[in-house]
């Protein structure tokens, strides 16, 4: 016969053992539903340096300075390529 | 306002100086305020140039540009122009500029000197601090790579503004070493840089808008200048050489003419 005793002193560990592993098991709690995700940031795409629609001189407020500037022009005083 | 980085000089022949002479009388007509000396533009020496140059009025600065051996430079190193704003305010923008380092750039300088090609990191390090103190936009000239724009962008962190040309290379898109704009203009004058400034209560810059303009047949032409500019051209010798432009026309009729003689 095997002892109450003996018994305990087997079932007590087996008993966390099990308990732990179902605790291991056990779905996660249930959240709350989320918010729904933030659209994506979009990509960091440098602005073209076009002039917007096409025109000859950007729309919009006139700046406090404008600054026109060229360089290499090498001679060339009429239409070329 | 109206910069140029440099590098204006056509080739030293007969029609090439003709084109350089009638390119620069019409820059002091457009009104730039201040051209930075390239390379190009020192072709036959320092007598040459000034001899070209001097009796136009224009400003001519570079910062790099000295006297060979030391850090002596042969022209302004900077130009502070003051223009005044949109809001009726004055604005003072300091404009220095640079060429390509070159250790073995030489050419003849004033009064038997030679000219040299100082790094421009050293020498934009010893003018900066002045031209910012007295300046409420600072702009860079660049006739060297973009790279090397980047890099003095990255290190000068008090310049505003970097322009440039150097070959072909120009900007499609804006392009920033930390909040500092390097725009690229290509060459040959078929694009010129726009960048709009606003200002702060300080008088320092706020924000920058660059547009690049690709002076196609859209824009319309001057008709001053256009007769002005026809006049020189009737005037070039024949004996010239083609400019792109008439290579490419005579190298469309030679492609042509086999197929409209029968194909052979």
């Amino acid at each position: 016969m095997i002892s109450r005793r003996f018994r305990l002193r087997w079932m007590i560990p087996v008993a966390l053992l099990i308990a732990g592993i179902a605790s291991a098991q056990a779905p996660p709690p249930v959240a709350p539903p989320a918010a729904p995700a933030a659209p994506a940031a979009a990509p960091n795409v440098p602005r073209t340096l076009d002039v917007p629609d096409g025109a000859l001189v950007a729309a919009g407020k006139a700046p406090e300075l404008d600054v026109l500037y060229t360089g290499d022009v090498i001679g060339f005083i009429e239409p070329c390529g | 306002m109206l910069l140029d980085t440099g590098n204006f000089t056509d080739n030293p022949t007969e029609a090439g100086d003709l084109r350089t002479a009638k390119l620069l009388e019409s820059m002091k007509t457009l009104g730039y305020k201040a051209i930075n000396v390239g390379e190009r533009d020192l072709n036959l020496g320092y007598d040459d140039f000034k001899k070209r140059t001097e009796a136009l009025g224009l400003t001519f600065i570079s910062t790099n540009i000295v006297k060979q051996g030391t850090k002596e430079t042969v022209f302004p190193p900077y130009k502070i122009v003051e223009v005044k704003g949109t809001s009726g305010k004055p604005v003072r923008v300091g404009v220095l500029g640079v060429d390509r380092y070159s250790p073995v750039w030489q050419k003849a300088g004033p009064a038997g000197t030679n000219l040299g090609m100082a790094a421009p990191a050293d020498m934009i390090a010893t003018y900066l601090p002045e031209v910012r103190a007295k300046s409420d936009v600072v702009v860079l000239l660049a006739a060297l790579s973009k790279d090397d724009a980047h890099e003095l962008a990255k290190r000068f962190t008090d310049l505003d503004l970097v322009v440039g040309a150097y070959g072909g290379i120009y900007n499609t898109v804006e392009e920033t070493e930390g909040r500092i704009g390097i725009y690229y203009t290509g060459n040959q004058g078929k694009r010129i840089g726009e960048s709009r400034i606003n200002l702060d209560a300080k008088s320092r810059v706020a924000d920058v808008t660059t547009y690049l303009h690709f002076l196609t047949i859209h824009y319309p032409e001057d008709k001053a200048m256009q007769d002005s500019i026809a006049d020189i051209l009737a005037k070039l010798p024949k004996t010239d050489p083609p400019k792109k432009a008439e290579l490419l026309q005579k190298q469309a009729e030679a492609a042509a003419a086999p197929a409209a003689a029968g194909g052979h």
